[in-house]
């Protein structure tokens, strides 16, 4: 159980978190939300970030329990992993207060995608890099593609709105896409100097999962643009209920890449 | 036909795929006194990593043959090369001492590992 806590406790907390931050992002991408819609991603968030800043602490530290109030300070003030928390911490103060104002809503969502890159590799690069601003960039692309899915599978529009709604989450999937290989690309170029093939069994095969997923994910989306899209319009009820179900199903597989990403991100690959 | 190079193309479709937080845990690079070394006694231990440290919580400890810690002032990162560690030693007796070290990278992840070297 011990063990269990150890590899996927952290991860969980990170990727609850990210479907947060991708469920904030969908709000607002695909337009005005109805309050209790943004209720669930912020309190999702604050949740999701005291768990993972708990874990996060007593895999830094090695605390035992009651040493960790002294512990959980330390990290949050004296580490570069603690300052991005508060960072995240601050931009889920402005989500609280935000309301139903879009642009405070807007500068909370970046503040927290750009709080989850600086804790990554390009925590070494600091805060003002080109390596923090490309992966600011993929992680948003992320957001944009796995949170226009959840929003959409939980929240299925009405048959007259399903047309507009399914071209806005093609559309919007296609650029995501764009986006996260292109960035891709840059960050292999950074990092060539490395070799992936090297990799532990462990690590590999975490990643070959997480990399077959996003491309069965691509494949379910290719075949709702491509195959029952066009016959929405023209009010197949059976091609909007294949639809959804496809936009469920790839939602599902998006969960299970977040929780594999987070995954991969404590597992050391040699 | 030409041949298709497979392991760099998986590598690449590792590396397009792979979340970069992975490489950053700290690993040593270097270490004075080196494992296993027999040397005269030395003012410090000295670790480089393969990554930057937190000074918070990195920390290198020596202890003798015996268990118990040697005295001197505790480890500290040098702030000017974040990837290296030193500890400061008394004069030491000759004998075999344990070093236990903890490294934080930047980005949170923790490593921990011991090795011994002996005093001539």
């Amino acid at each position: 159980m011990t063990e269990l806590i150890d590899n996927w406790g952290q991860p969980a907390f990170a990727a609850l978190l990210d479907a947060g931050i991708a469920l904030l992002a969908a709000g607002l991408l695909l337009g005005p939300t109805a309050p209790q819609r943004r209720a669930a991603p912020t309190a999702l968030i604050g949740g999701a970030l005291l768990g993972y800043v708990a874990l996060a602490t007593i895999n830094m530290t090695d605390t035992a329990l009651s040493a960790f109030p002294a512990a959980l300070g330390q990290v949050l003030w004296h580490t570069h992993f603690g300052r991005t928390q508060l960072l995240a911490f601050a931009a889920w103060g402005m989500l609280c207060l935000a309301g139903n104002r879009r642009s405070i809503r807007w500068v909370a969502v970046l503040t927290l995608i750009v709080a989850r890159a600086a804790t990554g590799h390009a925590a070494d690069a600091g805060w003002v890099s080109p390596a923090l601003l490309v992966q600011t960039l993929h992680l948003s692309g992320m957001a944009a593609w796995a949170g226009t899915v959840f929003s959409a599978s939980l929240h299925p529009p009405r048959r007259d709105q399903a047309t507009a709604l399914g071209q806005r989450l093609s559309s919007l999937a296609g650029w995501s896409l764009g986006l996260i290989v292109l960035t891709g690309v840059w960050n292999l170029t950074r990092i060539t100097h490395d070799a992936p093939w090297q990799a532990n069994a462990d690590y590999t095969g975490w990643l070959l999962a997480k990399g077959g997923l996003i491309g069965l994910a691509v494949t379910l989306g290719a075949l709702n643009r491509w195959r029952y899209l066009p016959h929405i319009a023209r009010l197949d009820g059976r091609a909007h209920r294949r639809f959804w179900q496809i936009l469920r199903l790839e939602g599902l597989l998006l969960t299970v890449v977040l929780l594999l990403a987070a995954r991969l991100a404590v597992t050391m690959p040699g | 036909m030409p041949r298709v190079p497979l392991r760099q193309l998986f590598g690449a479709i590792l590396l397009l795929i792979a979340h970069q937080t992975v490489w950053a845990h700290a690993h040593p690079a270097t270490m004075v006194p080196a494992a296993n070394a027999a040397v005269a006694a030395p003012h410090e231990v000295q670790m480089r990593f393969t990554e930057q440290l937190e000074p918070a919580l990195s920390s290198i400890e020596v202890s003798d043959a015996q268990g118990k810690k040697v005295a001197g002032s505790p480890s500290a990162v040098d702030s000017a090369a974040p990837d290296t560690m030193r500890r400061p030693l008394p004069t030491l007796a000759t004998g075999r001492y344990t070093v236990k070290w903890v490294a934080v990278a930047k980005d949170g992840h923790r490593t921990h590992g011991s090795y011994t070297f002996n005093v001539q």
